[in-house]
């Protein structure tokens, strides 16, 4: 595997510049690198799992289980062995929670509801719309306010954004209010 | 735990955000519904290569600035009823020279890294002690999840 990286392309030519040893690289371009190599961790250099005495795999029954599964507890086998993020689940499992997104270690697309919030607080001040939007709004603000572990470690303002969303939305609501209190009581509180 | 910002990437109508984590990159790309991540786990990683791009289009982009810059406040001072053309002269002539300055003497840097089947690039900070910091904390990170002591960091700058 190391072998594999024994050459980079270089970024301005793509040229093989040498990654044999670290410090500065020079490629033929003129260009120098500054260059780092990495041991990788390869599976051969782990240590073997242990061997449960003799148990078989669930999966395949000649092979004998080095482990198990975290979810759903069965024996299995290196071939059925899927590590994820420090755990390990069998098969089975592993496109269950892929598919049903638990892994968190798998997820590449994390929602912001805060957007959605925004963009609909916007269309709440439209009057009588917020009657309808404000219950969305608020749903969408408590997902987004679950959700704030992926999203505040990734990016800022999901406050600011919650904030605008709530005051826009609150805005529709009291121009709602207005219109709605002036319907029932005629023009200048007068029935 | 949040994310440090250790560089950015950016495509024709993409911009990405290299965030590290404690054992790995994350490559965040914001669109209005969700945020599209791309890990990269330094298991698999077997080296690092820190490149010095051409610093030219940046040194280009301000010099035109600058001399659009210049232009209209050369046109102001030529105005008999704009008095206070030097004034302008003076902001204008500073505002277009710190970035052409900085874009000088600050070279944007490439940094990649390298697994069997897999490349992440990036540009890193233009300031040269941040640059430096993205660097030492992607070797820190590197080292602790390879489990081995973190290498020098080596010349601070490529030629």
């Amino acid at each position: 595997m190391t072998s594999a990286l024994a050459t980079v392309p270089c970024s301005a030519c793509g040229r093989a510049l040498s990654l044999e040893t670290e410090g500065l690289a020079w490629c033929s371009c003129g260009k120098a690198s500054r260059v780092w190599r990495f041991r990788p961790v390869r599976e051969a250099a782990r240590p073997p799992a242990p061997v449960l005495a003799g148990t078989p795999c669930a999966y395949h029954a000649g092979n004998a289980a080095s482990t198990t599964c975290l979810r759903c507890g069965s024996f299995v086998c290196n071939l059925c062995a899927t590590p994820v993020g420090g755990s390990t689940y069998c098969t089975a499992c592993f496109e269950r929670l892929h598919a049903s997104g638990e892994l968190r270690e798998l997820r590449v697309r994390i929602p912001r509801p805060q957007s959605w919030a925004l963009a609909l607080s916007l269309i709440a001040m439209v009057p009588y719309v917020a009657l309808v939007a404000a219950p969305i709004v608020v749903w969408l603000g408590v997902r987004a306010i679950r959700n704030r572990h992926e999203t505040t470690a990734r990016e800022d303002g999901l406050f600011a954004y919650l904030a605008i969303a709530g005051l826009l939305t609150t805005l529709g609501l009291v121009l709602t209010g207005i219109l709605l209190f002036e319907l029932v009581t005629g023009p200048g509180g007068r029935p | 735990m949040k994310g440090t910002k250790v560089g950015r990437r950016a495509q024709v109508n993409q911009r990405f955000t290299i965030l590290l984590f404690d054992d790995r990159l994350e490559e965040v790309s914001p669109t209005f519904s969700s945020l599209e991540v791309r890990r990269f786990f330094f298991d698999e990683a077997g080296g690092a290569t820190v490149q010095a791009r051409a610093r030219w289009p940046h040194v280009l982009a301000w010099g035109i600035v600058t001399f659009f810059l210049v232009s209209i406040t050369w046109a102001l001072m030529l105005d008999v009823s704009s008095r206070p053309a030097g004034i302008f002269f003076a902001v204008f002539l500073a505002i277009a020279l710190v970035p052409l300055g900085l874009s000088i003497f600050t070279a944007p840097h490439l940094m990649a890294l390298h697994a069997p089947d897999d490349r992440l690039e990036f540009d890193l900070p233009r300031w040269p002690p941040r640059r430096e910091r993205a660097i030492r904390l992607v070797l820190e990170a590197v080292a602790r999840r390879q489990g081995r002591p973190a290498p020098a960091p080596g010349p601070t700058q490529a030629p």
